[in-house]
């Protein structure tokens, strides 16, 4: 069944791959395609990306000569050579394998029929090559995606917490060297659990208080060495924190309702932060790619975790059930301007964001609070 | 970025003739513009001209969908899928239905023009695109101006005044760019009949033969020009007026063509530009040069014009000014860009 037959408000597998792959500084990403499918991709994706500007005479007598010309130019900049098929030339079928033997290049067929961002995401993590090595100290980083805007954050915050506990950092999917996650740890955190590599063992998530907590008892039963302790003291500490000011605002005013949209893992994260510190009702959970269970958000949600990418859906979501706060794109936020509106997924073009603000870890938790409480009483003055 | 930027591989870098087509189409606000294709072609326009708007202070959103085809559609055919999107797009009872091809169907050989061809009560109007196996952006927008001509319906009458065609819909300074062009034919007396196509509905286009002069934003081809003349008889003028003198042979042209007397139009432009002369005084005898950052169009001829009227020298040697990416259109453009260059020259 076709994924959206609407207005699509999230991009294709190719963005996705390229995605994945830009992030290791020793792979150069090569968007085999036309100029369209390229500016999108360097649009949405921070790192650099090259491509090869196709044009109509390469598909009908063959590519190979273009290919060749821009994979000589970069191999001379990087080590290894991704290269990323977009729709046409999957279709072409020719062998760019064979034509590109002379060089040190992968090629991952994601054209964009095939899916959306996270399922081109998971096909480059399956060509990376990456493996568990034994020996390896310290944990992996899951789900550093560079179309979130929010991953730069992510991994500060989790490098802090890791650190804190005395844990070192070994590969991080995906900001890292390729040498680097082809010898991963055996063991993993997940900054989005939705976009995770399945490279070693998860000790779980790290969205949330609650998994924060379960996540570092884990790494301290796993890590010998590690010393967990003060990053449960401040799990404990900013809860408290959360408590406090959530209190502060429901003694003067009622529980928010919320409308939700976003990559499922951070939509189920705000729905259970929502639910547990400011007794919200969640009324929209609109997830962009496919949940991995329809559950409701956590008990007493009570919505289920539905996927849509459908701009009309989302506004009929929005309309039909006039929530108190938005979290989601710039998308939602033009939806409905007048509603308090918190960032929490691609793209966010209407609200600055210049820092590296999280989601994961307890800065995450503590920004995610901050921004509902900000919002809110910036329309109740 | 690419290795081979050679003058002969420009129109590589040109993007792609589906967002060339649907800088025309999603302006009709009465219709529904199905880009067919996988839904990432769609989102990826979409995400395009949110951004662009936002950037224009524009909080909207365009009819856009996509027949969202999958690996089953490019294997057995995406005709099913677009059958479908055009049924979808009926649901919102659009009074036109715009039809953008990306390169996926244009390769396994979908038959657009037939599904088009089927009698639906409202005009479903294939605009020729096929991705980046049309060509590019341009040939995009040129198809999408030619294919929405098909709206418009003959009149008996040619005196409803002058239709504006092919503004550059998400160019920054559109809305400045049409407001000067109005400005200057208001000089003459002459009223806008229709913007072809920003922000019109269905019933607008289907007036558009009641003009009797096309001001065509930038035909740097001649394509345009030909097709309009041929197909309604209005006469063209084939671009916005850019540079003083430009401006002054622009309102000379339109009083010809319209059969108005242009010279105190032109009387009270030439005052302009004198005040605009003595306004930016203060620049005389500086000295800059231009950087067109190796891609973009310097009209040289342009902004030598403009450098002498105000008394400046060009020379390598003096200030850079960057090139801007859209030649000033008029009086008012000249202005803007002056200040600018004042900016740079006293930085």
């Amino acid at each position: 069944m076709r994924e959206c037959t609407g207005t699509p408000v999230w991009p294709c597998a190719m963005v996705g791959a390229a995605s994945c792959l830009a992030g290791f500084s020793d792979v150069g990403v090569v968007i085999h395609g036309s100029s369209g499918c390229y500016y999108f991709a360097d649009y949405a994706i921070p790192d650099p990306l090259y491509c090869t500007f196709l044009m109509e005479d390469e598909v009908v007598f063959g590519s190979e000569e273009r290919l060749i010309e821009i994979v000589e130019g970069i191999s001379q900049i990087y080590p290894n050579i991704a290269v990323v098929n977009t729709c046409v030339p999957s279709l072409m079928g020719e062998d760019i394998r064979d034509f590109l033997s002379g060089y040190n290049t992968f090629v991952i067929d994601a054209p964009g029929y095939t899916g959306q961002m996270e399922a081109g995401w998971h096909m480059a993590l399956r060509t990376l090559d990456a493996s568990v090595d034994a020996e390896r100290e310290g944990v992996n980083i899951d789900g550093i995606c560079s179309v979130d805007r929010f991953a730069p954050g992510n991994l500060m915050e989790i490098k802090r917490l890791l650190g804190m506990a005395g844990i070192s950092v070994a590969g991080i999917f995906s900001a890292d060297t390729l040498e680097s996650v082809r010898h991963a740890s055996p063991v993993t955190v997940e900054a989005c659990p939705a976009l995770s590599s399945d490279i070693g063992t998860s000790a779980g998530s790290l969205l949330g208080i609650d998994n924060l907590r379960d996540t570092f008892g884990q790494l301290g039963n796993l890590f010998e060495t590690a010393d967990t302790d003060p990053v449960l003291d401040e799990i404990d500490r900013t809860e408290e924190v959360i408590i406090k000011e959530c209190d502060r605002f429901l003694r003067r005013f009622d529980p928010p309702s919320a409308a939700v949209f976003s990559i499922s893992s951070y939509a189920e994260l705000v729905s259970e932060l929502l639910r547990d510190y400011l007794d919200s009702e969640v009324v929209s959970i609109g997830c962009r790619d496919l949940p991995r269970s329809s559950a409701p958000a956590g008990p007493g949600a009570g919505v289920r975790m539905g996927h849509t990418t459908d701009l009309r859906r989302i506004r009929e979501m929005i309309r039909s059930e006039t929530p108190d706060i938005i979290f989601g794109s710039s998308f939602e936020n033009t939806l409905s301007p007048e509603t308090p509106f918190v960032s929490l997924t691609y793209p966010l073009k209407t609200t600055a964001m210049l820092h590296h603000r999280p989601v994961a870890g307890t800065e995450g938790v503590l920004s995610i609070i901050e921004g509902v409480l900000n919002s809110l009483m910036a329309v109740k003055k | 970025m690419n290795s081979n930027p050679l003058h002969l591989n420009t129109s590589r870098f040109e993007g792609c003739t589906v967002t060339g087509a649907l800088s025309v189409s999603a302006f009709v606000n009465d219709a529904v513009s199905i880009v067919h294709g996988p839904a990432g072609c769609s989102h990826l326009n979409m995400n395009l001209f949110h951004t662009t708007l936002l950037q224009h202070n524009t909080f909207r959103f365009f009819d856009i969908i996509t027949s969202g085809m999958d690996e089953n559609d490019v294997i057995f055919g995406g005709e099913k899928a677009l059958k479908e999107s055009i049924t979808t797009a009926l649901e919102r009872s659009p009074k036109a239905i715009f039809v953008i091809s990306t390169c996926i169907p244009e390769t396994i050989g979908d038959d657009i023009l037939q599904i088009c061809a089927e009698d639906r009560g409202v005009p479903v109007i294939p605009i020729k695109s096929s991705g980046f196996l049309g060509g590019s952006f341009n040939e995009g927008y040129e198809s999408a101006l030619t294919a929405l001509l098909e709206l418009a319906e003959p009149q008996e009458r040619h005196d409803g005044g002058v239709n504006i065609v092919g503004e550059k819909n998400l160019e920054f300074e559109v809305e400045e760019n049409f407001l000067e062009v109005e400005r200057l034919l208001s000089a003459l007396n002459l009223d806008v009949n229709v913007r072809f196509v920003r922000d019109v509905d269905t019933n607008d286009i289907r007036n558009f033969c009641k003009g009797d002069l096309n001001v065509i934003r930038d035909d740097q081809t001649g394509n345009l020009t030909r097709h309009f003349e041929k197909t309604t008889g209005i006469p063209s003028v084939g671009s916005f007026p850019t540079g003083p003198g430009n401006t002054i042979k622009f309102l000379m042209r339109v009083g010809d063509v319209c059969g108005v007397d242009s010279r105190d139009a032109v009387q009270e432009e030439f005052a302009l530009q004198e005040e605009l002369v003595a306004d930016f005084s203060d620049l005389r005898g500086e000295t800059i040069t231009f950087d067109s950052f190796g891609f973009q169009n310097t009209d040289a001829l342009i902004f030598d014009e403009v450098a002498r009227l105000i008394g400046i020298r060009v020379d390598d040697s003096g200030t850079v000014i960057p090139v801007p990416m859209g030649m000033p259109v008029g009086t008012t453009g000249l202005r803007h860009m002056l200040k600018q260059w004042r900016r740079f020259i006293h930085a």
